[in-house]
């Protein structure tokens, strides 16, 4: 609880719409990200004995919410999953590296020099220097870590609809730094944590909107009447409500829920946040927008940081109509029926 | 507390869910029941109402002294959605073990406990609710039935209408006017009397359901003379009585599990058709939509347990519930090839029909969606 205070009470007095607006421009602000560096952030999900704070990655994760109500202009989730796969890959007193998006993998010849081939598109959070981890999969689908060294890639730059950089390359017959292999149980581990990461921030950013929603139609006066006293808005608020509600109890219980290792039950519960976090992403937006009308639309109101940040999450990690086949074919590769799914 | 994140997983709640499992399994195995949509209404059993009750699984949180097994409402939770989930017939006793024994236990007398909980629990009692009127439907505070104080009696006049059961049941609560409407707090006045159906005076008239199934009436009462005794609560409290019991109405499995014998049987004709050409898309957000809606369902039996009152969530459910019930049937005719018909010999068109036949009443029981976005909005904009 004190660590959530106090990690609120940073971003509260830091993350105005002048930071946000400077950090467009200029970038990660610096003063801020020591300043978490300092509160020690950075440590969660490290063991104390090993020099970290002694808190789980489910506190990481709880703060990740945080970091999504104030748009914290930082790659702070990239900085926590970056830090939690080379500690516990045991990568962090050699590399320096950023990880690639997990769900994307290059092929890795095994048999012929471990030469790496593929694509790696629109990475998130890279920090400039770091070497890059992605997974690679050989010819019999089997699972690498594949380090590469960045300075050897040629990069391609696009900014997201939050305006922040992200990074795309292209590998043809590359030697990688290190190949290692991991077993795909873990591959799916580690992109679980990458995947409700993001779903964290977006569920953060979502009740953000409706809070900011909420205050307009309670103060926003228009034909003599708060705007919330019209039956529309009434309407669009109750299924901007439900829809951000869904999303929020599943992202709450997958981060409840988190264990070191996912089992089946996890991972379709898993999906339903992403799905749900999408569709919460498409209504809320669209209603916060409806019911903010033009000021909502230019950059002088505070929402445009957290609706082009929410429609830049819902970009990661496939749609909503990969995940939703993906639950219906998981579903159906099963023995068990439905219900016995759902309740076990 | 539970958490909702490891309720699935808790031993004692596994071990009545497999309980209540693989009774249902026999039974079906006897041919007690078949498996039917929205059964929470339209299926029908003393028989299987008595069986449950000789499990212990009716009256599950009324307390040992009136027949019950005083056990939580996360309990009672897991009975119900293993219930729904197989399309038990459950509507006998359903009323009164939602609606009527939590209500008398919050405000019913001694007496009145020990007069109707052991039956209810029994199985062998059951209740309709008397509340929507000819004229008074969403508005429901303009309702006109009234209970006139004779001194050692209530005489009633009115009606009540859309009584789900009423010709099968013993006992109907009715909301009516003990004073006269106030036009500046017309909520004020109403009262909750229990009113015994075989009565003279009171009169029921089947509303047969566009299907011809009869399953509502409406009630009529000229002159009934109700005991005193049979006032539920406070004189004047009705309507405040009848919201605290509103979370439990709206927010239950009965909610969103409707069709759900359709969703279950599209999946076993995917699987058995091949889904090569399928679109699964709709089936997947189908899936989703259910484990999002059981999470948000019981963390309001949760709320209930802790004995909060979260009318605003319990609404969230109904609504949505009611979206997922109509997402399923969307799904089922498009997703596989079906051609609804209470006739057919395939289980999964007989669902269909059941299911779309049967679908306008999903948005209408438990408060219409004009009423329920209502409540939500008010709920989230008061709390913003």
């Amino acid at each position: 609880m004190i660590l959530k205070e106090s990690f609120e009470k940073i971003l509260d007095d830091f993350c105005d719409k002048d930071l946000l607006e400077e950090s467009e421009s200029k970038g990660v602000p610096t003063q801020l990200l020591e300043t978490l560096e300092e509160f020690g952030v950075y440590l969660i999900g490290i063991d104390e004995a090993d020099g970290g704070s002694g808190f789980e990655k489910k506190h990481g994760l709880e703060l990740a919410v945080i970091a999504g109500k104030y748009a914290l202009p930082i790659p702070f989730t990239a900085i926590l999953f970056r830090n939690w796969v080379a500690y516990q890959e045991k990568l962090d007193s050699k590399y320096h590296l950023s990880c690639g998006p997990f769900d994307q993998k290059i092929t890795i010849n095994t048999d012929e020099g471990y030469l790496a081939n593929g694509k790696i598109e629109n990475m998130y959070g890279y920090t400039k220097g770091n070497d890059i981890l992605v997974i690679g999969t050989n010819e019999r689908g089997e699972d690498y870590f594949v380090l590469l060294d960045a300075s050897e890639l040629e990069t391609k730059i696009k900014h997201n609809l939050a305006n922040e950089p992200v990074y795309s390359f292209e590998l043809v017959n590359h030697s990688a730094k290190l190949v290692k292999s991991i077993d795909s149980s873990v591959v799916n581990y580690y992109f679980s944590l990458q995947l409700l990461l993001n779903l964290a921030v977006a569920t953060g950013a979502l009740k953000k909107i409706v809070e900011l929603t909420i205050e307009h139609a309670n103060t926003r006066i228009q034909f003599g009447k708060q705007i919330g006293s019209f039956q529309m808005n009434k309407n669009n608020l109750s299924i901007m409500a439900e829809s951000v509600k869904q999303a929020e109890i599943m992202t709450r219980t997958c981060i409840e829920s988190l264990k070191d290792e996912i089992n089946h039950q996890y991972y379709l519960e898993l999906m339903v946040a992403k799905l749900k976090v999408c569709e919460a992403i498409s209504t809320a937006t669209s209603i916060a927008h409806q019911i903010h009308a033009a000021m909502g639309f230019t950059q002088e109101h505070i929402l445009h940081y957290y609706t082009r940040k929410l429609w830049s999450l819902r970009e990661e990690y496939q749609s909503e109509s990969y995940w939703s086949q993906e639950i219906s074919r998981f579903i159906l590769a099963e023995e068990k029926g439905l219900w016995e799914i759902v309740t076990q | 507390m539970v958490s909702i994140a490891e309720f699935n997983t808790q031993s004692d709640i596994r071990e009545l869910r497999l309980a209540v499992r693989e009774f249902i399994k026999e039974e079906k195995e006897k041919g007690t029941f078949t498996v039917s949509c929205d059964a929470s209404i339209s299926g029908f059993s003393p028989e299987f109402s008595k069986k449950l009750a000789n499990k212990g699984w009716i009256g599950m949180t009324i307390p040992k002294k009136y027949g019950g097994q005083e056990k939580s409402n996360l309990e009672r939770y897991v009975v119900l959605e293993e219930l729904l989930s197989k399309g038990a017939p459950v509507s006998a006793h359903w009323v009164a073990d939602r609606q009527t024994a939590p209500l008398l236990l919050k405000f019913g007398t001694e007496e009145q406990k020990l007069k109707y909980l052991p039956y209810v629990c029994k199985g062998e009692l059951y209740f309709a609710i008397g509340l929507s009127e000819p004229n008074s439907g969403s508005d429901l505070a303009s309702l006109s039935t009234r209970a006139e104080d004779k001194g050692d009696h209530w005489l009633l006049n009115g009606s009540k209408i859309w009584t789900t059961g009423a010709h099968h049941a013993h006992y109907i609560l009715v909301l009516c006017r003990t004073s006269p409407k106030n036009e500046k707090n017309k909520y004020e006045g109403m009262s909750q009397i229990i009113v015994d159906l075989t009565s003279p005076g009171v009169t029921i008239r089947p509303v047969y359901l566009m299907t011809g199934e009869h399953e509502f009436n409406e009630v009529f009462f000229e002159d009934v003379k109700v005991p005193k005794e049979n006032l539920v609560g406070v004189d004047g409290n009705g309507w405040q009585q009848g919201l605290t019991e509103l979370a439990f109405e709206r927010s239950g499995p009965e909610r969103f599990l409707s069709t759900y014998p359709l969703l279950e049987e599209l999946i076993d004709t995917i699987k058995s058709d091949g889904n090569e050409r399928s679109d699964l898309r709709d089936l997947g957000s189908c899936i989703a939509s259910l484990v999002t809606l059981r999470k948000m369902s019981l963390e309001v039996a949760s709320l209930l347990e802790q004995k909060k009152t979260p009318n605003t969530e319990a609404a969230m459910v109904k609504d949505l519930g009611t979206q997922l019930e109509n997402q399923i049937i969307h799904t089922a005719r498009n997703t596989a090839s079906i051609y609804p018909s209470l006739d057919s010999d395939k289980r999964i068109e007989v669902y269909a029909a059941q299911s779309i036949l049967h679908s306008p009443g999903f948005t209408l029981r438990g408060g219409t969606t004009e009423i329920l976005r209502t409540i939500i909005s008010k709920g989230v904009m008061n709390s913003g």
